[in-house]
């Protein structure tokens, strides 16, 4: 484990905070950012003090308004049309679509129902669960993933249009909603152009949501 | 019955004194309006206006205490002296101009002298040849509506109804009543010390400003009514600013774009930095334990220079210090702002949101947030750091020592000021001067009872405290503690953290420790100068003290002891103790870096004069700095690799040096109880063992 107090999945993909990150050589690789949204200093359960029914119904009610966040960010939009096939061309029709896909409350409704004794563990657990979820971004780097990590922190501070760091602001994420992980190119023995296969793949199969628009 | 009701109501107006003049409002690029009135005051009304320092003057608040600081010997020496200079003789004063700028009078809503947020709404009576505007029972603006000599239109506040009317000659009607019904005060918010000036040779000049009219511009906060707000937040969360938030700015603006007032005040009144948010509420949570707690903390020093050392031996914090220091390590990270703040809770991000000037850009900056945010962050950092700060100087062993001595003290005082004592007025006084923030009088009794007090508790604390409690650079080294915990554990908030840092504190400052001794050698010549302690005055020296803090987690028992603090889950606290583990021994090297590097500086620098040196030990060392310098200047000219170079006079200071650092390394490792070698100063020895 990484003294970042998560998860770290393998012993090639280093799941480290900042302090860890500063801390290890530079070096190129691939790199994954998850969220992590809920979490105690954000729920309201990082203080000392007892929790008490109020408490944890503004527990419940952070909780709420972070799903409503992270629910929002999946969503999607989706525009096009449909030509009839099998027909003479200037005989056939094209249907229009559009849509919107949208999360059922099922997820939101399933959160409100935890009972108030469940609420920490359920909080540690989604927090400590944040990593083998999809990631949010996926990258890779031939420089070093500590100056890309900075530059990403640098886009969401400015909320720059058109990165990740931007479109994390603009999403209503802070800075530390995420985690970072990577994976050293020369620990993965791949070049530059397999590196960049392999950000392919990762992207292809997890649709990170706030990758290149 | 309109002239009935007229009547009656003439018969029951509240106003106590009426003002005539020239009306203006002064308003930029859509700003909000500050109305005033432009007009004069002789010497016999002098009276009718208030000094800040005169509202409330009892059970103050602190937001008062700041309004009321006043240079009294300033007014009374120069400004006096200017307006009636002693020993000039007749003929000369003929010949001797004066003139002082306008006051700067904020009409001010109070009851029962203090300060209330809002002026009662805005009502408009009009006649055929005039407009009031009223403001209730505290003033009234009356504007003549015919035969305008100068023409300004006007509003209603609800903007349903316009009036031109003549701003040239005004006449406004104050309540200045004073008693538990809503009042006005006229409160000089620039101008004080001319103010006090004028008052005291009106009192007691013999009639030397008898004929002397003071020029003055009455300000009116005309939008700070409920309605005016209630109007503006059109059902939403924002807000306008009130009376006393205004009248801040207005005289911030003032000072610190004209003449400077003190650097403190500045600080103080300044209600857009997160720094000045933040020693405000100290400052109010300190003064709400007691007066004799907020004489200990320097919260009005004019000086620039003054403003960021304490300046009296009984001081324990100074709100110059934080301040400095608050922004030195936090200014320049949105990230850390926020844990600072103790924002990150999902909710309070979403009231912040809701709240904020520019929707596309609602982050908390340093220097920028809203009127309404600002309420936000105050309520957080009251409840974090402000707490924390406040436990710490009050809190931690040596701080609550030196404070139960000094407030011991002045028990002591208060007693003998009740007793029959014949000495018991000066007593009076002395306690007077500490805890209303007068300074005594040079030369006075309570002048002197305060100085030899000061004298013997520099010297008590010397002697029986930590000699670090004193020193600026130690202060803004705890928050630079501070900011490292937080930097080196990122998944725990300011609450968490400040339990850690006052346990790690509590260790780094235990008297057994000793570890800020001032005969310690690893600390001679990078933290103090010589065995007196006089602190080495460097901005190097904040990190070092930081460094020798953070060091003490080098320990395991010490890292354990402070993660334990911090996470409550004991099957974590093993990964949070490690975490810090490492950060102490990462910090203990970098401290054992700059104290190798400040000890060969401070020899090679001193070496000719090094009286532990004899004479032919000093020609070694100046024939092996001349063979130094031409590999320097080879190197340069690039005719030397610089891996290649020798450097034989930086061996050569090595060498003098080995056994006092061998030595200092030991004390170092003996005094953190660290079990192996500090990291970089094994490697120093390996150094030695090669040669």
């Amino acid at each position: 484990m990484e003294l970042g107090f998560s998860l770290s999945s393998n012993s090639m993909l280093r799941t480290v905070d900042e302090y860890a990150l500063r801390h290890t050589p530079e070096t190129p690789g691939v790199y994954v950012f998850h969220l992590s949204a809920i979490r105690p200093s954000t729920v309201g359960l990082d203080n000392f003090s007892s929790m008490n029914k109020h408490k944890l119904a503004q527990v419940k009610n952070n909780c709420l308004l972070i799903l409503r966040r992270i629910l929002d960010l999946q969503s999607s939009s989706y525009q096009g049309s449909l030509r009839e096939v099998d027909t003479y061309m200037a005989h056939g029709t094209t249907l229009s679509v559009e849509g919107h896909l949208s999360f059922a409350s099922y997820l939101h409704d399933t959160v409100k129902a935890i009972e108030p004794s469940q609420l920490t563990a359920f909080v540690q657990a989604a927090e400590l669960i944040a990593t083998v979820l999809p990631p949010v971004y996926v990258g890779i780097t031939e420089q070093s993933v500590q100056s890309r990590y900075k530059q990403h922190k640098t886009n969401h501070s400015n909320r720059t249009d058109g990165t990740f760091g931007g479109r994390l602001a603009e999403a209503g994420f802070q800075w530390s909603d995420i985690v970072f992980s990577f994976a050293a190119a020369p620990t993965l023995r791949l070049e530059n152009r397999t590196l960049l296969a392999l950000e392919t793949y990762i992207q292809v199969l997890s649709r990170p949501k706030l990758g290149r628009a | 019955m309109a002239s009935k009701e007229s009547r009656r109501r003439k018969k029951s107006e509240p106003w106590t004194f009426t003002r005539t003049g020239s009306f203006g409002t002064f308003t930029s690029a859509g700003s909000l309006p500050i109305e005033y009135l432009q007009t004069t005051f002789a010497h016999n009304e002098l009276n009718f206006l208030t000094l800040a320092r005169d509202v409330s003057p009892e059970d103050l608040d602190f937001e008062m205490l700041m309004q009321r600081d006043i240079d009294e010997d300033r007014a009374r020496g120069d400004l006096k002296e200017y307006l009636n200079p002693k020993g000039a003789s007749p003929s000369e004063m003929e010949l001797y101009s004066v003139f002082f700028p306008p006051l700067l009078i904020a009409c001010v809503p109070c009851r029962d002298n203090r300060i209330e947020l809002h002026y009662p709404d805005e009502s408009w009576e009009p006649d055929e040849t005039r407009l009031i505007r009223r403001w209730g029972d505290m003033f009234q603006l009356e504007f003549y509506t015919q035969d305008l000599v100068r023409r300004l239109q006007l509003d209603s506040p609800d903007s349903k109804l316009t009036a031109d009317v003549d701003i040239a000659d005004v006449e406004a009607k104050f309540n200045l009543s004073g008693n538990s019904q809503l009042g006005a005060k006229l409160i000089a918010i620039d101008g004080q010390h001319r103010l006090y000036a004028l008052k005291e040779l009106a009192d007691h000049g013999s009639g030397v400003i008898e004929k002397l009219v003071v020029p003055a511009c009455v300000l009116f906060c005309t939008s700070a009514t409920l309605a005016s707000e209630s109007h503006f937040a059109q059902g939403g969360r924002r807000r306008l600013p009130n009376v006393p938030e205004t009248f801040r700015k207005v005289f911030v603006d003032v000072n610190s774009k004209m003449e400077r007032v003190g650097a403190h005040t500045n600080i103080l009144l300044n209600d857009t930095s997160i720094g000045s948010l933040i020693v405000r509420e100290f400052c109010k949570l300190v003064n709400e334990e007691g007066l004799v707690n907020l004489s200990v903390v320097e919260w009005n020093v004019r000086s620039t220079k003054d403003s960021t050392i304490l300046t009296k031996s009984y001081s324990l914090a100074s709100v110059g210090i934080i301040e400095k220091a608050l922004r030195e390590c936090f200014a320049r990270s949105e990230t850390l702002i926020q844990r600072l703040l103790d924002i990150q809770e999902a909710s309070i991000a979403q009231d912040l949101n809701d709240v904020a000037e520019d929707p596309d850009n609602p982050g908390i900056a340093w220097e920028s947030f809203s009127i309404a945010q600002r309420r936000i962050l105050s309520d957080r950092a009251r409840k974090g750091i402000v707490q924390l700060l406040f436990e710490i100087f009050f809190g931690l062993k040596p701080f609550a020592a030196a404070f139960d001595k000094y407030s011991t003290e002045l028990e002591a005082w208060a007693e003998m000021g009740d007793s029959n004592i014949s000495t018991s007025r000066d007593y009076r006084k002395a306690h007077e001067c500490l805890t209303t923030f007068k300074p005594p009088m040079d030369k006075s009794e309570e002048f002197n009872i305060v100085q030899e007090f000061e004298r013997r508790h520099k010297a008590w604390r010397d002697e029986e405290l930590c000699p670090v409690i004193g020193l600026a650079l130690f202060h803004r080294s705890m928050i630079l503690t501070l900011r490292d915990l937080m930097d080196a554990l990122q998944n725990y908030g300011i609450q968490a953290i400040g339990r850690g840092l006052k346990e790690l504190l509590g260790h780094a400052l235990d008297d057994e420790m000793n570890l800020f001794g001032k005969t310690r050698f690893y600390a001679f010549k990078s933290i103090w100068q010589d065995e007196l302690g006089v602190v080495v005055n460097r901005e190097t020296t904040r990190r070092q003290f930081s460094r020798l803090t953070q060091a003490v987690c080098g320990n395991a028992r010490v890292a354990t002891d402070v993660a334990k603090k911090i996470e409550t889950d004991p099957e974590r606290v093993e990964a949070v103790s490690n975490r810090l583990r490492k950060l102490g021994e990462e910090k203990a090297s970098e401290y054992w870096k700059r104290f190798v590097s400040d000890r060969e500086t401070h020899f090679a620098r001193t070496y000719l004069t090094n009286l532990a040196l004899d004479q032919s030990e000093i020609d070694k060392l100046k024939a092996a700095k001349a063979q130094q310098d031409v590999e320097i200047e080879a190197i340069k000219r690039q005719e030397l690799d610089e891996d290649e170079a020798k450097r034989p006079f930086d061996l050569a200071v090595r060498q003098h040096l080995r056994n006092d650092f061998v030595r200092a390394e030991k004390e170092l490792r003996q005094t953190l109880q660290f079990e192996s070698a500090i990291v970089g100063a094994d490697s120093f020895e390996d150094d030695l063992d090669d040669e």
